[in-house]
């Protein structure tokens, strides 16, 4: 089935577009890495703060609550730029082994940040068990970064 | 008289990293994914300054925080990116993306000495709640510009690669 | 100027460089879009004048002769050396002189360079440069049979 779709995806006028551009993937890409500074930055930012590893927030829940829509915002613009790059030649990435990898370790990230955030209730956070959870999402997104870097070089 | 770039990249030492089958990736790697400790550190401070996030803590005490991992990324970045220079160093001497950089690197750097100078002692002073000086909050639009500016010449230098 | 005045100009100055340092007119290079034309594969048959063992990207220059006895100069882009060992191609497999064949995407330019996806090198062996899928010459063959 994902087969199918990512078929119909090359077959579009979207990516017959992207692929025979100059000038589209490169500033589709560039967009990429701005968004991924910015996510990065606020994921330390707010899972060191929140951990009160490196940081003293007066309140750690209000200060990953405040960095937390910065942090959407920046993710939303990496998977949509990550999916106008995809159209650049979508069975490349199909069947591209670092692609599938970051594609899964995406979903474990995803899903490690919502068990953070359901740990997160005001005043009430449990030291050790937070750290660990932090710790492990923060993991799994760099090991996301990485796959992706992966893309490129294989 | 003598071509520095062109004497840097013929050493030994520049030649195996630009020959190497994993080193340079990986240091290409380090300087990219140190963006996210540097320049996300550096985003971080100048949208509390503009009074996006963490507004419930003074935007001073934010900056003075952060700034300590935002000097760890630049080390980092410094390091892998001398690295990556030595091993390209002739074919960056007319790259116009890294002439570009350099020169936006420089603004960076100034902009980063104003607000310093200028803005952080105007900033001590005052509670969370408190709207930032025009003078901070145009040095932290700035600063965001500039470095989202840094990134775009980076990725761009594979672009203007001779061959 | 007032200290208050100068840095609405710094801000002013440094977005106007940076956008004019960004709007370079030639982002015809690398990415392969932008460079190559995907619709037009291309095979070179010649032998090595200089090689560029390098990252990110490899060149190989090839002298083509054709059957008028003409020669010419090709530049062939290749991956970097991490890229090409995985793939089982070292660089001592290769020397000046040597005869490669060449399948991949001529560039957009016009100008006598390819993006090189399949080489077949002086022992025999076929290297596929690209990625299952990726619709290149090579694709879908056993990889170095």
């Amino acid at each position: 089935m994902l087969h199918t779709l990512f078929q119909a995806y090359a077959a579009s006028p979207l990516s017959h577009a992207i692929r025979g551009s100059s000038w589209a993937f490169a500033i589709i890409e560039m967009a990429h890495l701005m968004m991924l500074a910015l996510f990065g930055g606020v994921l330390l930012i707010g899972g060191l703060g929140l951990t009160g590893t490196a940081f003293q927030f007066p309140d750690r829940t209000g200060a990953w609550l405040s960095l937390r829509r910065t942090g959407l915002w920046a993710l939303a613009g990496l998977v949509l730029s990550g999916l106008l790059m995809i159209g650049s030649n979508p069975m490349k990435y199909y069947f591209h082994t670092a692609f599938r990898a970051k594609m899964v370790l995406l979903a474990f990230a995803v899903i490690a940040s919502a068990i953070v955030e359901r740990g997160i209730r005001p005043g009430a956070v449990r030291p050790i068990l937070t750290n660990f959870a932090v710790a492990t999402a923060l993991l799994l997104w760099f090991a996301v970064a990485v796959a992706g870097r992966m893309i490129g070089f294989f | 008289m003598i071509d520095l770039w062109q004497a840097i990249y013929d050493t030994p030492f520049a030649t195996t990293i630009r020959e190497s089958e994993v080193v340079f990736p990986v240091i290409e790697s380090v300087h990219v994914l140190s963006l996210a400790l540097m320049a996300g550190t550096i985003a971080v401070v100048d949208l509390r300054v503009l009074g996006v996030v963490l507004r419930h803590t003074p935007a001073v005490r934010v900056e003075r925080q952060i700034t300590p991992l935002t000097w760890l990324g630049f080390a980092v970045m410094a390091a892998s990116g001398a690295l990556l220079f030595i091993a390209e160093a002739a074919d960056l001497k007319h790259n116009p993306a890294f002439l570009t950089k350099v020169a936006l690197l420089i603004l960076a750097g100034v902009n980063m000495a104003i607000f310093q100078w200028h803005s952080r002692p105007r900033l001590a002073g005052l509670g969370a709640a408190s709207r930032a000086p025009l003078a901070a909050r145009l040095g932290a639009a700035a600063s965001l510009a500039l470095w989202a500016c840094v990134i775009v010449a980076g990725r761009a230098i594979a672009y203007f690669h001779p061959h | 100027m007032s200290s208050r005045s100068r840095l609405p100009v710094l801000a002013a100055l440094a977005l106007g460089f940076a956008l004019a340092a960004t709007a370079q007119p030639s982002w015809a290079h690398h990415s392969f879009a932008a460079e190559f034309d995907g619709d037009k594969p291309i095979r070179i048959t010649g032998h090595i004048t200089k090689v560029q063992w390098t990252n990110p990207h490899s060149y190989f220059y090839l002298d083509v002769i054709d059957t008028k006895g003409h020669i010419s100069s090709w530049a062939c882009e290749g991956g970097g050396p991490g890229s090409l060992s995985r793939r089982g191609w070292k660089k001592q497999d290769i020397k000046i002189g040597d005869v490669l064949v060449v399948d991949g995407f001529l560039a957009k330019d016009g100008s006598r360079t390819i993006d090189a996806r399949r080489v077949k090198l002086p022992d025999g062996r076929s290297i596929y440069g690209g990625t299952p899928g990726d619709g290149g010459p090579g694709d879908g063959e056993a990889v170095n049979k």
